[in-house]
């Protein structure tokens, strides 16, 4: 994917940017998906600030986060995607997921009904997902597994059939949450362009020299 | 507040930014103080390549570190083996390509780039060609070329002559195809042609390619008609007009050839060029040295022309004048 | 409507919503609308966004191939509720190519009105097979001389299966299997890299949420033929259609228009030379405003060659009304000039597409609603509005619910009872658009996968209104199909009479090899691509602006404020609609910035210090989890700094 960041035009001669931009950048989106109160930005927050809220009221305007995972040879960046609440009122825009190299689908062990939902987004992931998209399924509140209605074998199972990285997580106590970013980042495939040579190209949000936007003029 | 988050304040984020800086100018401080302490003793060690490269990585421009650093891979030389050395020049290259992706202006890592190559074995010229030809393609990027300041490009062109001299020097070296060559500069001007050194690269390429007379001529008249189309295009653009003055120069010398009936056709252009563009100069230059050198024109045609130059082009006007006793 | 849209909606909806009382209702996820939707939340206003539709977007909507072809053959399925309103696509009509049937010439098409996909595959695999093995016994007898079909015209019918076999693969059938793969805009728009929409969706940080491709090409269709657009100074110089003077008379006319505009941000650096030369000139964009009528006579002062002033007027400057006549100086000039600022910005054409269609960038600005808290639900709408005297007090939504806010934001045609009875009709202008949506095996001839061609008037077939052809390969298709969209101005008459033979210039139906007219070279093959789909329709769009203001909103009862459908067309950039949003909204906030950047989230300050630390130390136990699992490169790269 070429990430042309919109300063390198204006600038006289800008190599190292444009350089480190073409070989070594490059950004996964992660989307959640999942039935609400699930917990979802729980485990978000729990990777990227590292704690978690026993009332958890979404933050607002910033349901776009960003962590860097390290691996052997490579530092993944995720830049995850929270609902925003969309999925509330089921009225997620399937802009959501549809640029996204991995998906993170949620449900409460604790509930049949939110695994039956996260099951319905898998197929969804499937059918309108990216073609190489990875998918985990994670079945969190695992601190409560004492209400547990999902048992893991039927979860793990289901999982394994349609080739699902699986994992009960806990945003409470941290369980699994670090080992299932990871785990994502290390199955993203290497290229991240799912479809070579299709030019796809973020807009840049940053734009410092309003003044040098104007072209040069020889008249 | 619903929708209102709380920002760190500009001054947060500038003191955040200024807290980095301290310590990347503190870290440069420490660094040129090593350096200039392996000079004082001339120690040639591991270290003192080391501690050159961090220097140059950070301030290429600083040449006294580049000759250090040479000095020390000399002395390696004398004391270690040809296959180490090879190993040193090979990752001494990868260091440089780093650095020229950052710095394409700087002489000194260009200069450093062909000391290294020549010293290597076996130097892979095919990979030296595709790192030039990618770091002038950059040059697209950066120029709006559709209506382009010519200072601007200018600039730009001057800053990538560095490059197309490495080039050159690769291209001698590697037995490139001549032509091979040709059709790369013909890509290069028809991407911008405000581009010296392509033009430059390609007056010199022809007359090695075609030492046949009259192959020459045929190609020269080409020419003639690609820079048509650029003058026509912009002209105001120098380079091309550079260019034109060499191709007439080039084609009267070639015996026995009707040149004169071709620079007729390029006074008819140009005299075409200046009912759309009456004040541009390089078309009226050009023109009047045409005629200066067909020798048919009269005085008084030439001098209209010369006043017409001395009235849009003060700033050489001694020059002008100069030209005037020539008529 | 198709069940992948269905099941999005949850069967087991809630029918009321927990909270009853919001600043702000809007209806209708249009592109004004959800930018005044997403605009309001960000400065805190609660927003609660509804939509008649189970999809975003309203007219701005991008569709799979089944369900565009779902809503061409079941226009108006009343079985569906009440509530929910397709966007209306008035004479539908569609083509598509039958497998070929060996013993029928394929110069009668089979017209369908209701295709029936779904019923088809049995028969046709039967068919395919007969083909294939007549494919097999022409085939061979064309590899022996390949003159024999170019010479026996008369007995195509015979040569009929001359098909290779992947053509078969290009069946009906076989497009619908991949159908869910299309991304088909009802409106395919394109966006200048420096016009109002990307620099707002940049400003405003929306465009983390958007991925985009530059266009690849865009060309001019004249004398039969396309020609490109040249788009860099190299390009008009290598351009062997124009002559000599055409090139300097194209530089000349942008320089002047450049400097009529006073677009000169490198003033430092032109010489006094140059300088003194804009003196003379000396023109403005009021002087000229004034001494020309339109925009057409502007260009024709420079008594340009007529090759150059249609590249003008029809290439460069993208405004195309009914008539060129009413394009006024300053829109063609600021096209123009819009045109050449937005070159080589992201690429060489000034042109951005979305990645995954038109239909994102509403549903971009709704995502930055509902992340400021906006509330969404689709398959709603205003069951009716509720006032107190001549002040709107709020809705009785379509499920019942009664919900309260202080203003009301909508599109004509969802207030349209209410526009009705206050006589207010006249003050929106409706303008109908035709469209075709074509899906073919391969490019236009001698076009760029991704290409925007504009036919001007009495082009094609005498073609009243300038034509858009927007072409698709690699985005928003499946492979191996190239999506083409056909707009244009319709005049009262049918999408089928306004574009079908304008279709029919650039794409073949039936898949077979046949002589085309005369004037082509007649040994050459028609190498058109050909049909393997095609829809056509009307669409009506209502604009109620006048000068960036809603007059509407001014006569409608307090509190409501009415917006235009969008977009206006599919040439133009989006001012006008980014005006009329920030119209309403400082009606509703004034003097409040609109849509303002969303802070980065490493510069966000979160709730507590404790939280704070508590980061600080989650960061490093990511890291370090990595690394335990992953054999520790990062800690040693980092030692191996610190030693040297």
């Amino acid at each position: 994917m070429v990430v042309l960041n919109e300063q390198l035009f204006d600038c006289e001669i800008n190599s190292i940017q444009f350089y480190k931009i073409q070989y070594n950048s490059f950004k996964d989106n992660l989307v959640l998906l999942g039935e609400a109160a699930v917990g979802k930005s729980s485990l978000v927050l729990r990777f990227v600030r590292g704690h978690f809220l026993d009332y958890q009221e979404s933050t607002i305007g910033a349901a776009f986060l960003a962590q860097t995972v390290c691996l052997n040879d490579t530092t993944v960046k995720f830049e995850i995607w929270d609902t925003a609440g969309q999925e509330r009122y089921h009225t997620l825009a399937p802009m959501y997921y549809r640029g996204a190299q991995a998906a993170i689908v949620v449900y409460d062990i604790r509930s049949q009904d939110s695994f039956e939902r996260a099951i319905k987004w898998v197929k969804e992931l499937q059918r309108q997902g990216s073609p190489n998209i990875v998918i985990a399924l994670a079945g969190n509140k695992l601190d409560l597994a004492a209400k547990r209605k999902v048992e893991t074998s039927e979860a793990q199972t289901y999982a394994e059939e349609n080739g699902l990285l699986f994992m009960e997580t806990s945003a409470k106590t941290a369980q699994n949450v670090n080992e299932l970013f990871v785990e994502i980042a290390k199955k993203l495939p290497k290229t991240p362009n799912p479809r070579p040579g299709s030019g796809r190209l973020p807009i840049s949000p940053i734009d410092n020299n309003p003044q040098k936007k104007k072209p040069c003029c020889s008249s | 507040m619903h929708g209102v988050l709380k920002v760190k304040t500009s001054e947060e984020k500038a003191r955040e930014l200024k807290a980095k800086e301290k310590i990347k100018i503190d870290e440069y401080r420490s660094l040129v103080n090593a350096y200039t302490e392996h000079r004082k003793l001339n120690e040639f060690n591991d270290n003192s390549l080391l501690v050159t490269k961090k220097v140059l990585e950070i301030n290429p421009e600083y040449y006294t570190v580049w000759n250090f650093r040479r000095d020390t891979i000399n002395h390696f030389a004398t004391v270690k083996d040809n296959e180490t050395m090879q190993t040193l020049y090979t990752s001494e290259m990868k260091f440089i390509e780093e650095c020229i992706q950052r710095y394409t202006k700087s002489y000194w890592v260009w200069y450093h780039r062909k000391w290294i190559s020549q010293r290597i074995d076996k130097c892979d010229w095919d990979r030296e060609l595709k790192l030039c030809s990618k770091l002038l393609d950059l040059d697209l990027r950066n120029c709006k070329l559709y209506i382009l300041n010519s200072k601007e490009s200018q600039r730009q062109s001057i800053a990538k002559v560095h490059c197309w001299g490495y080039r050159r020097f690769v291209g001698e070296r590697s037995n490139i195809a001549l032509k091979k060559e040709f059709d790369y500069t013909t890509v290069k001007i028809e991407q911008n042609f405000s581009n010296y050194s392509a033009w430059h690269q390609r007056s010199a390429l022809l007359p090695k390619m075609y030492t046949e007379p009259t192959e020459l001529f045929d190609c020269l008249v080409q020419e003639f008609e690609l820079v048509r189309n650029a003058a026509f295009t912009e002209p105001k653009d120098q380079s091309t007009w550079i260019y034109h003055k060499w191709l007439v120069g080039t084609i009267k010398t070639i015996p026995n050839c009707n040149y004169k009936e071709v620079l007729e056709g390029e006074i008819v252009a140009i005299n075409e060029l200046l009912e759309i563009e009456p004040d541009c100069k390089w078309p009226i230059y050009t023109l009047l040295t045409l005629k200066m050198e067909l020798g048919n024109s009269t005085k008084e045609e030439l001098q209209s022309l010369l006043n017409n130059l001395k009235s849009i082009d003060s700033d050489h006007i001694k020059y002008y004048e100069s030209l005037e006793t020539q008529i | 409507m198709d069940e992948e849209l269905n099941h999005v909606i949850d069967e087991s909806r809630a029918n009321y919503l927990d909270k009853d009382n919001y600043d702000v209702i809007v209806v209708g996820t249009g592109f004004v609308e959800s930018l005044v939707a997403g605009a309001l939340a960000r400065v805190g206003k609660s927003v609660l966004h509804l939509d008649q539709n189970c999809y975003y977007g309203v007219n701005c909507s991008s569709f799979t191939l089944n369900q565009l072809s779902d809503m061409l053959t079941k226009p108006n399925d009343d079985s569906t509720t009440a509530s929910v309103v397709q966007p209306i696509l008035k004479n539908p009509y569609i083509y598509y190519q039958q497998p070929p049937t060996p013993p029928t010439p394929a110069q009668l098409p089979t017209q369908v009105e209701q295709p029936t996909p779904v019923e088809q595959p049995v028969a046709t695999e039967q068919q395919t097979t007969t083909t294939t093995t007549n494919v097999e016994e022409s085939t061979t007898l064309d590899t022996n001389d390949t003159s024999v079909e170019s010479t026996t015209t008369t007995t195509t019918a015979t040569i009929t299966p001359v098909v290779e076999k992947e053509k078969e693969k290009e069946t009906v059938k076989d497009v619908f299997k991949v159908g869910r793969q299309f991304i088909i805009d009802l409106f395919p728009s394109l966006l200048y890299a420096k016009g109002a929409l990307v620099q707002l969706l940049i400003s405003s940080s929306t465009s983390k949420y958007l991925e985009f491709k530059t266009l690849d090409k865009n060309y001019l269709y004249a004398n039969g033929k396309l020609h490109a657009i040249p788009s860099t100074k190299g390009s008009i110089f290598k351009d062997n259609t124009f002559s000599l003077k055409e090139k300097r008379y194209i530089m000349k006319f942008i320089e002047s228009v450049r400097s009529i505009v006073g677009d000169n941000s490198s003033t430092e650096e032109n010489n006094t030379e140059e300088q003194e030369k804009q003196q003379q000139t000396g023109e403005t964009l009021e002087s000229v405003t004034k001494k020309y009528k339109n925009f057409v006579e502007f260009v024709k002062s420079y008594q340009m060659s007529s090759n150059v002033e249609t590249f003008i007027l029809y290439g460069i400057c993208l405004i195309h009304p009914r008539s060129v006549e009413q394009v006024t100086v300053e829109e063609g000039i600021l096209s123009v000039l819009l045109y050449m600022t937005s070159l080589l910005v992201y690429g060489e054409s000034p042109f951005l597409i979305p990645y995954y269609g038109y239909g994102d960038i509403p549903q971009a600005f709704c995502r930055l609603c509902a992340v400021f808290g906006g509330t969404f639900v689709l398959d709603r709408t205003i069951g009716s509005i509720n006032f107190n005297e001549n002040q709107y007090t709020g809705i009785t939504c379509s499920a019942g619910q009664p919900l309260t806010s202080k203003y009301l934001i909508a599109s004509p045609s969802v207030l349209s009872p209410y526009i009705e009875a206050a006589n207010l009709q006249p003050q929106y202008t409706k303008e109908q658009y035709s469209r075709c949506i074509l899906i073919t095996d391969k490019v236009i001839v001698n076009s760029s996968e991704c290409s925007y061609i504009t036919i001007p008037p009495n082009s094609i077939a005498g073609n009243k209104s300038t034509i858009n052809v927007y072409q698709m390969e690699n985005i928003c298709v499946a492979r191996g199909y190239v999506l083409i969209h056909f707009t244009t101005l319709s005049n009262g008459a049918t999408a089928r009479d306004d574009l079908e033979a304008v279709v029919e210039t650039f794409a073949k139906k039936g898949c077979l090899y046949r002589d085309i007219d005369a004037d082509s070279n007649s040994d050459a093959k028609d190498s058109r691509p050909n049909i393997i789909w095609s829809g056509y329709f009307n669409m009506d769009l209502n604009t109620s602006i006048v000068n960036n203001k809603s007059p509407l909103s001014e006569l409608m009862p307090k509190g409501i404020f009415v917006s235009s459908d969008s977009p206006i067309s599919a040439s133009i950039d989006y001012q006008s609609q980014i005006n009329e949003a920030k119209s309403i909204f400082s009606m509703i906030v004034p003097g409040v910035p609109f849509l303002e950047k969303v802070p980065d989230s490493e510069d966000i300050i979160w709730n507590s210090e404790e939280e704070q630390s508590a980061t600080t130390n989650e960061t490093t136990t990511t890291t370090t989890t990595a690394n335990t699992d992953n054999s520790n490169l990062t800690e040693s790269n980092n030692n191996d700094d610190k030693q040297e």
